[in-house]
C-alpha cells in the first residue's frame, strides 16, 4: 500500500474527488504515466462538511477514509474500493454502487443503495425511507432502524435490517431478500415472509462479517421474499 | 406540416442594393454553419460545428464499417453523435482531442438504468435520454423500437419526489472535469408542453424533442410519435413560460431533405436529427443470396451490405447545400439567419388549438392573439402540474 494520499474537500469540487486522486498520484508517483488502477492507493479525504457528490466514480483504490459527513449522491457509481465515511450521509449514498465495499459510521438519509448492481452498503446507524429502492444486486446492511418503502422495487440484492422498518416494505419488490431483525408495522402484499434456512444464516453471517459488525447471525432474523404467484 | 417554401422566401432575401460589393468582400463557400448552445450554470456554452446531429449509434444497430464512417463524419465535417459506446481508440471523443471542425460526442444517460460515471467524468455534452433503455436486459433486445411503450417518457424508478431531477442534473454537471458542460435532456413527443416545462424547470441546458423516431437502419420504417408542428409549438410555449431564454429546443424527426431542415431551423430549433435524411441516401443493392451462401437459399434476394461511404458522400453534400441556402438568403453565418426571423407574421405556422387540431390563419388577416399562458416564469414544483394550461392534443 502506497503512503495515503490527503486531500481536503474544501479546495476542490467534492464531484471531482476522483480527479484530484489521479493529479495527486501523477504529481507524487516517480513514474507519471502510472494509473490509479495499477497501485494499491489508500486516500484520506478531509474537511467533509456534508458536500454533495462526495467521491462519485472511485474507482480502483484500496481504502478511501472520508472524515466527516457527506452530503446526498456520495461514492455514486464506485467501484473496487473500501470507503469508510465517519460520520453521517444525505440521500443516495452509494447510488448505483457497482463494487466493493461503503461503510458510514452514522445514519444515512433516504435511498440508500438506490440502483446499486453490487458491492455493499453498511450503515452502523439508522437509515432513512426507500432503503435499496430499484435495486439491481447490491447488498445494504442497516444496523439501526429503516424508514418506509424498503426494498421498493428491487429486483436482486439483499437487505438486513438490524433493527425495525417502516411501512409498506417490499412495495414492488420483484426479486432479492429481506432478512429483518426488529418489527415492521405492515409489510407490502408483494413479499411474503419465509423459513429461515442454513443458506441464509450463511449469508447474513457473510454480510455481517463483511460489514465488521461482530454479531450472530441466528434465529432473531426474519425472511422476506416477493411472493411467489402459484 | 406548414413549409418554407421558395415562394416566401424572397421577401428576406436582400435587395440588390444591399449586395454592392458584397461578392469582391466574401470569399465563396465560407458560411458559418456553427450554431451555439448557451449553458445554464457555467454562463459560457459550446458551440457545434453544424447545425445538425445523428442519434443512429444510439437508436440503430451500425455496424463496423457504418460506424467507422459516422465517426469520420464526426471528426472531418463536424456532425455531434448521440453515442454510448465510443469506438475503442477513437481518440475524437475526447475533448482534448477534438478539433474546432469536428463534431461533439453526446453522451446518452438513461434515466432508469445505474450511473456509469466513467462514461461522462470527461464528457462536454450529456444527455439524459428519458425511455426505457432498448438495449438493457433480454426483454429489451437491441433493434427494437417500432412500438410506442419503448418510447415511452419516464423517470428513474428510484425518483421518489419529482423536484430530485434537478438534483441528479447537478450531479452529471458536475462530475465532468470540463470547464463547460451542457447537460440536455432527450424526450418523446407525448404531453410536449408539460414534459418540457418540467426538463427546463429542472435546469436542462437544451431539450431535445423526438417527434420521429429511427431505428433499425431503415429510413421509410420511422416511428412517428407525434406531429412535429405541434410538438415544436408546445415545446417553445413551455420554454417561454418558464422565463428562460437560454434553452435551446433540438428536433428529431423524419426530415429528409434540406427543406424541412430550413423550416425547423427558421422556427427556432438549434440542431436538427439528420438521420432520415442520411438513411434515405442509403444505397440498397440486391444481389441473390446463392452468391455467397451456395445453392441452398436458392433464388432468395438479399440485401447486400453497401459500402458505408454513402453516410460521409450524404452529409457533405447536405451541408454544402445548406450553406448554400444561407448564402442564398445573404447571411454569412447561420445563427445570423436563424436569430432573424425569416416568416412574416402572415407566414406563421398555425397554432394547435386545446385538441390539437392546428388552425389555418389566413395571409390576409392580421395573426391571431396568443393563447392565455399560465403564469409566467413559476417552477413546476411536487407533482402539481399547471392547471391554467390546457393539456393540447
Amino acid at each position: 500500500v502506497n503512503a495515503p494520499i490527503e486531500i481536503r474537500l474544501s479546495q476542490i469540487p467534492a464531484a471531482q474527488l476522483m480527479h484530484a486522486i489521479a493529479a495527486s498520484l501523477q504529481s507524487t508517483s516517480a513514474q507519471p504515466h502510472v494509473q490509479p488502477d495499477e497501485n494499491l492507493v489508500q486516500v484520506n479525504v478531509l474537511e467533509a462538511r456534508g458536500q454533495h457528490y462526495v467521491g462519485m466514480g472511485l474507482v480502483h483504490l484500496h481504502r478511501v477514509d472520508i472524515d466527516g459527513s457527506v452530503g446526498d449522491y456520495a461514492l455514486c457509481g464506485s467501484d473496487q474500493c473500501e470507503c469508510n465515511i465517519d460520520g453521517n450521509a444525505g440521500d443516495f449514498l452509494g447510488h448505483s454502487l457497482r463494487s466493493g465495499v461503503v461503510i458510514a459510521t452514522g445514519n444515512a438519509g433516504h435511498a440508500v443503495g438506490a440502483m446499486g448492481t453490487g458491492g455493499l452498503i453498511a450503515i452502523y446507524g439508522s437509515a432513512g425511507d426507500h432503503v435499496g429502492i430499484s435495486m439491481r444486486g447490491a447488498d445494504v446492511l442497516i444496523r439501526g432502524n429503516a424508514g418506509s418503502n424498503v426494498a421498493a422495487g428491487m429486483r436482486t440484492g439483499t437487505i438486513v435490517i438490524g433493527g425495525s422498518a417502516g411501512e409498506r416494505m417490499g412495495q414492488g419488490m420483484r426479486g432479492g431478500t429481506i432478512y429483518l431483525r426488529g418489527d415492521a408495522p405492515a409489510i407490502s402484499r408483494d413479499i411474503e415472509e419465509q423459513r429461515l434456512r442454513e443458506p441464509d444464516r450463511l449469508k447474513l453471517g457473510l454480510l455481517l462479517l463483511k460489514a465488521g459488525i461482530k454479531a450472530a447471525a441466528g434465529k432473531d432474523f426474519r425472511v422476506f421474499r416477493p411472493r411467489v404467484e402459484s | 406540416m406548414n413549409r418554407t417554401t421558395n415562394h416566401d422566401l424572397p421577401q428576406r432575401i436582400k435587395p440588390l442594393h444591399e449586395r454592392l460589393g458584397e461578392a469582391e468582400l466574401a470569399a465563396p463557400g465560407a458560411i458559418d454553419l456553427s450554431v451555439r448552445f448557451p449553458s445554464h450554470r457555467s454562463g459560457s456554452g459550446l458551440s457545434w460545428p453544424a447545425p445538425v446531429f445523428s442519434r443512429l449509434g444510439l437508436d440503430s444497430e451500425l455496424n463496423d464499417a457504418q460506424r467507422f464512417s459516422w465517426i469520420k463524419a464526426r471528426r472531418e465535417l463536424g456532425l455531434t453523435t448521440v453515442d454510448p459506446c465510443p469506438a475503442p481508440h477513437d481518440t475524437s471523443s475526447f475533448p482534448e482531442a477534438r478539433s474546432l471542425a469536428g463534431g461533439l460526442h453526446v453522451v446518452p444517460v438513461f434515466v432508469d438504468e445505474p450511473l456509469l460515471p466513467e462514461a461522462f467524468m470527461h464528457a462536454e455534452q450529456i444527455e439524459l435520454q428519458f425511455m426505457p433503455c432498448r438495449t438493457a436486459g433480454p426483454s429489451n433486445s437491441a433493434g427494437r423500437g417500432d412500438r410506442h411503450r419503448d418510447w415511452k417518457p419516464i423517470l428513474p424508478s428510484d425518483f421518489t419526489q419529482v423536484d430530485q431531477l434537478a438534483a441528479r442534473v447537478e450531479l452529471l454537471r458536475q462530475a465532468s472535469d470540463q470547464p463547460a458542460v451542457l447537460v440536455g435532456g432527450a424526450i418523446a413527443a407525448a404531453a410536449v408542453y408539460d414534459d418540457v416545462r418540467y426538463l427546463v424547470d429542472a435546469g436542462l441546458d437544451y431539450v431535445c424533442v423526438l417527434a420521429d423516431v429511427i431505428y433499425g437502419m431503415q429510413a421509410h420504417a420511422s416511428h412517428a410519435l407525434r406531429n412535429a408542428d405541434i410538438a415544436i409549438e408546445q415545446a417553445q410555449r413551455a420554454i417561454k413560460d418558464s422565463g428562460r431564454h437560454d434553452v435551446s429546443l433540438l428536433l428529431s424527426t423524419r426530415a429528409c431533405n434540406l427543406e424541412d431542415t430550413v423550416n425547423w431551423l427558421s422556427r427556432g430549433i438549434r440542431a436538427v436529427n439528420i438521420d432520415g435524411f442520411l438513411l434515405a441516401r442509403q444505397p440498397a443493392v440486391a444481389s441473390r443470396a446463392a452468391d455467397s451462401f451456395g445453392s441452398f437459399l436458392g433464388d432468395y434476394q438479399r440485401m447486400a451490405t453497401p459500402e458505408a461511404d454513402w453516410l460521409l458522400s450524404s452529409l457533405k453534400d447536405f451541408l454544402e447545400r445548406l450553406a448554400s441556402h444561407v448564402e442564398f438568403l445573404g447571411f454569412r453565418e447561420l445563427s445570423h439567419w436563424t436569430s432573424t426571423p425569416l416568416l412574416a407574421p402572415e407566414l406563421a405556422p398555425p397554432r394547435a388549438t386545446p385538441a390539437g387540431q392546428p388552425t389555418t390563419i389566413p395571409a390576409a388577416q392580421p395573426a391571431s392573439p396568443p393563447p392565455p399562458q399560465p403564469a409566467a416564469t413559476a417552477p413546476i414544483t411536487g407533482k402539481k402540474k399547471p392547471s391554467s394550461q390546457p393539456r393540447t392534443g
